[in-house]
Parts: structure tokens; sequence; C-alpha cells
């Protein structure tokens, strides 16, 4: 009797289950979509953690400018969802032969660096890869 | 031989009839509803998921297209920008996200799960999850922007869509499945119904034909029809009726033929015994002369020539029984004035007292039915004179009519009571056996042995009965019931 009783549980379960549609968790549905542009991206902070901003009027610039705009810090509307820098107005970046140096009076935070290291790494191709970059 | 041994063929055959055919169409039922519901399942599940693949596949190319569309020109991205990018997506229900702030439809972004944000955030990669919001299923999607060469921007495309009318077309494909397997269950019934009647009905045929035969109707055949085992077992009661009608009809024969042998024989010992009867008489008349030993012989030749003589007349009317042809001759009768008389005639008055029951003034008013006289002569000739030699006195003969209590209202009964040893239960139906003897050890006795069973005769052609009741002590009582109609 409990035998039966399981297995009629058990295709009414199956039954019940397999019937209309069901939720589901969050599937992976292949790559993400692509702008037809190419932009040069800063990272201000959002939430104590870089966080990408898009800017094409820098598309060519160099590492220096790069770090000026951190420097600079986020626009208006930047500023109104939550993004800031850490990076002060006195850094200054010099290129000295394949190095970059990060040349500051004072001393930068760790989430300074953080800023300058991911805008340096989707910018140009340079060596620092232990960056601690959140994907977008 | 009781009711209930007669009406137990008769019970028992629809109620197994019913069974079998409710078992049959069960299983017809289990076997298409199970298979029905495997197929129909299995196609369901099919159907319903490519409905949803189609129809998701189409939402995330969409939103994938749209998002890349909109975002072709490269903008900084203000306030002003989003709002646009989000304007351009041209998706009902869209959000464009970024740095965790929606632009656009501001209450779509707190519905949108929390699971596929992270998803979309994390893996940077498009994303879908279905939900069900109040009863209606819900897709949501998901899409970071990224600029042509991969590098994030932020940027975050949410967009939304009702599955209802997917769930309307997977909801027209349960109701179909169900009414295709409310038909197919119908047809399963009709053919369960189809096929156990064609299994039960030479079952029918056979049971009622073994019916037939049991009642009698020993010329009971049945049709054989097609080669399958049931044939086979049709074919197999043809064959035990046709031996049973054999050897039944080879015993009515033999029987037959021994009974018109006893009749022939008596018919002819008829005429040599009247002549013998004469001389004995004349013999017995001069024993008187011979004295001694001659007078003697000559009374036990006379009395055994008149036994045999009145056994012969006893063989001749068993034979008429046996053979049909004993005829009533009814005319109306007073019972009681026909037993008084009777046991006058054979002088047994000395010894038998009538009684008119309940009344035992004598004056009781006649008993009348429609009756044979003569046979009922015989009747209550045999039972009295059966009391008379076998029981002891005193013996009593009782005529009861309907105002007795416990008598049927249409009968009349002749209660013949002795008060002699009794007779042990065993042997109270056989005391109606032709040439049967109370007493094995006695080898003969004065009577012909077939007096009681020609009384039972006599009153079964009157449509009557005869009972026996004993006990020791008590003596033998038999009841005789007549119908006050014969011919009734």
């Amino acid at each position: 009797m409990t035998r039966l009783c399981s297995w009629v549980l058990a295709a009414a379960v199956l039954t019940v289950s397999a019937c209309g549609i069901r939720p589901t968790g969050s599937i992976d549905a292949g790559p993400g979509a692509r702008a037809s542009w190419e932009s040069a991206v800063v990272y201000f902070l959002h939430d104590g953690r870089p966080y990408p901003a898009v800017r094409p009027d820098l598309d060519s610039a160099g590492p220096q400018e790069l770090v000026e705009a951190l420097a600079a810090g986020p626009t208006t509307h930047e500023q109104d969802v939550g993004l800031r820098t850490e990076v002060p107005p006195s850094v200054r970046l010099v290129v000295d032969g394949d190095r970059l140096v990060v040349d500051s009076p004072g001393r930068l935070s760790r989430a300074a660096l953080q800023q300058i290291a991911c805008t340096l790494q989707r910018s140009v191709t340079v060596g620092v890869d232990h960056a601690d970059c959140p994907v977008p | 031989m009781t009711a209930a041994a007669d009406d137990r063929p008769t019970t028992r055959r629809p109620s197994w009839s019913v069974g079998l055919r409710a078992r049959l169409t069960v299983a017809f039922l289990l076997v298409t509803l199970g298979s029905g519901l495997a197929a129909a399942g299995l196609s369901y599940v099919s159907a319903r998921n490519a409905i949803l693949d189609e129809s998701q596949e189409q939402f995330l190319t969409q939103l994938r297209d749209n998002v890349a569309d909109a975002s072709s020109r490269p903008r900084t991205p203000s306030g002003d920008a989003l709002a646009a990018l989000a304007d351009q997506v041209g998706l009902e229900d869209s959000v464009v996200v970024y740095a965790d702030v929606g632009i656009g439809d501001g209450p779509l972004l707190d519905r949108i799960p929390a699971q596929l944000r992270r998803a979309v955030r994390e893996r940077a990669r498009l994303s879908f999850q279905r939900t069900v919001e109040s009863g209606e299923p819900v897709l949501y999607a998901g899409t970071p922007v990224t600029t042509s060469n991969g590098v994030p921007t932020g940027v975050e495309v949410y967009a939304r869509t009702s599955l209802a009318a997917q769930q309307d077309r997977i909801d027209g494909l349960t109701r179909q499945a169900a009414a295709v397997l409310t038909a197919a269950a119908v047809v399963a019934v009709v053919v369960a119904l189809v096929a156990a009647r064609s299994v039960l009905r030479p079952v029918r045929v056979l049971s009622r034909g073994a019916a037939r035969l049991g009642g009698g109707d020993l010329g009971t055949r049945l049709p054989v029809r097609g080669n399958d085992e049931l044939a086979g077992l049709v074919r197999s009661f043809n064959d035990a009726a046709a031996r049973l009608e054999d050897s039944v009809t080879r015993l009515q024969r033999e029987e037959a033929n021994s009974r018109r042998f006893v009749a022939d024989v008596s018919h002819e010992l008829r005429t040599p015994l009247a002549a013998m009867i004469a001389v004995t008489d004349t013999v017995d008349d001069e024993a008187a002369r011979l004295g001694g030993d001659g007078a003697a012989a000559a009374r036990v030749l006379s009395t055994e020539t008149h036994r045999l003589a009145d056994l012969v007349e006893n063989l001749i009317e068993i034979s008429r029984f046996d053979a049909g042809r004993a005829e009533l001759h009814l005319r109306d009768v007073d019972v009681r004035e026909l037993v008084e008389r009777t046991i006058a005639t054979r002088g047994w008055s000395p010894v038998v007292h009538v009684l008119p029951a309940g009344q035992p003034d004598g004056a009781a008013p006649p008993v009348t039915i429609r009756a044979d006289p003569r046979r009922l002569d015989v009747v209550v000739a045999n039972l009295v004179g059966n009391a008379v030699t076998h029981g002891a006195e005193p013996i009593t003969v009782a005529v009861a009519a309907a105002d007795v209590p416990g008598v049927d209202d249409d009968c009349v009964t002749i209660t013949v009571h002795d008060h002699g040893p009794g007779l042990p239960p065993e042997e109270r139906q056989r005391v109606f056996n032709r040439f049967y003897k109370a007493d094995a050890s006695r080898g003969r006795t004065e009577g012909s042995g077939l007096g009681l069973a020609i009384a039972w005769e006599n009153v079964r052609l009157h449509g009557g009965r005869i009972d026996v009741a004993s006990s020791p002590g008590e003596g033998t009582r038999f009841t005789v019931s007549l119908p006050r109609r014969a011919d009734a």
C-alpha cells in the first residue's frame, strides 16, 4: 500500500511539474550586446569598487590623459548615480621606458590604485594583470 | 434436491459474467490510458519546450539586436544619453541600468529577479530567467553592453515579456491531449465491451446449454463456431451431452423392457391364476371332508394362491403406473364415509377407530372432495392394512378438513396412526419403495410389499402427498394430504 502510494505520489509530482511554464533560475544565453564603436573606459568607484564609465572623447588618449580624467572625477550624471573618484588631482603618470610610474605627493589609497590599474589595463597594453577589476 | 441447490447455478452465472466483462473493460481502459498518457505526455513536453525555446530565442535575439542598434553611436554616458538609449532599445517593458540606477521603466527595475541581475553583472553575458507573477508566466532577460572590442561600459539593459500567449498555446495542447485521451478511453471501453461480448457470448451459450442439459433436455447440442479454445470446449460439451443421452436412453430402454416384461408376465399369470383360484376354492370347500393333513394342505394351497393372485394384481397396477396408463375416474366423494366403509368392508372395525376430528360425538359433517373412490379406497386400505399388520393397537384414522389448524385450506388429510414400535428416521421415506421390508430378517410377510408403493402412486396421481412421522414409543403416523380438486 505504501509502495503504491509512493508510486502514485511520484506520478502526480511528475505530472504537475511537467505541466505549464515553470519558473527557472538565471540561464546563460550567450554573449551580451555589443555596440558598433570603440571607446576608452575609465574606472570610478561605485560602492567602493571600480566601475566603468565611457569616455569616447579619450578614445585615442595616452595613459597620462586617462589618469588625468580619473583625477578630474565623474560627470554630474555619474555623480548622481553614485560614482566618485579617489585619485587626487596631484597624481602624475610618468612613462619610463616600458614602465608606467605613478607619481603622487601623498599616499594613494588602495581604491585609487585599483582605479588606475583597471583603467590602464582596459585602455593600453600594460602588464597590470593583478588588478581586481570587476567585469563590467 | 433442495431448492437452494437448484438455485445455485442461476444465481452464480450472471455475477461471474459481469465480473469478467468488468475486468476486461478495466484492463483495456488501463492499457489505453497508460499508453495514451505516455504518448501525450511526451509530445506535450517536447511541444511545450519547442514553444518556449522559440519564443525565448526570438525575444533574446531581439533584445541583443535592438541594444546593439541603439548604442551604435558613441556617447558620453550621461543621463540624457542613457534615456535616449532606453528609448531606442524599442522594447516594451525595458529598462537601462547604469550603476544600479534605472533609466526608463523605473518600477520594472525592482521586479527584475536579483539572481538575474547578479548573473548579468558577474558573467557579463546575456541571461534570462522565467518567473511567475500573480499566476502569469513572465520572461526576464538582461544583457551588459560592451564596446565593439569587448570593453564593458557599465551599462545593462533588461527587458520583460509576458509568456501568457505561450501559456495559452500550451494549455490548448493540454486540452487537446485531454480530449484525445477521453475519446480514446471511450473507444477503449466500447472495444472492451465488444471483445468481452465476443468472449462471453459462447460462454453464456455454453452455460445456458449446460443448464438445459441439467434440466433434462438431453438432446441439447450447441453450434460450434470457429476453431479456437472456446469452440473446443463447445465440442467437448456436445460429446459429453451425446454420451450422456446415449447412456440415459439405453438405461431407459432397459428399464422399460424390464417393466414390460413384468407387466407381460403378470398378465400371462392372470389367466392360469384365475383358473387355480377356481380350483382351490373348490378344494377349500372339500377340505372339511378331507380332514387331518389334507385339510391343512388344502387351506395353505388356497391362501397362497389368493396371495399370489393379489401380488399379480398389484404388479399389474404398478405396471400401469409405470406405463403412465393409470386413469383417474373422478367423482364427488365423502372421504369420511369412504374411510368408514373401507374399514368396515375389510373387517377392521374392531381394531380401528375412525376419529371425526374435533367432534367426538360422531355427528361430523361430510368432507367432500373430487377423487377416484376406487383408488382412494386402495390408499386407505393399504395404509390401514399396513398399520394393522405391522403396528399395534390402538389404531386411529382421522379425517380432517380445512377447518383444522395447520392444514392447507384446499386440502383434506387422512391420518392413520398406530402405536407400534415406530420407524427409525432413515427408514421413513423408504417405506414407499417397492418390496420394502421394515424388518430385514423377515423373509416373508402376508403383504405383497407393494401396498405402500401403490398407495403412494395413487395419492401422487391425485396431486397429493403422503408424509410419515414416527418416533419410538409414539408409533407411526401416515398423513395423506389430498387437494379438494384432484384435477387442479
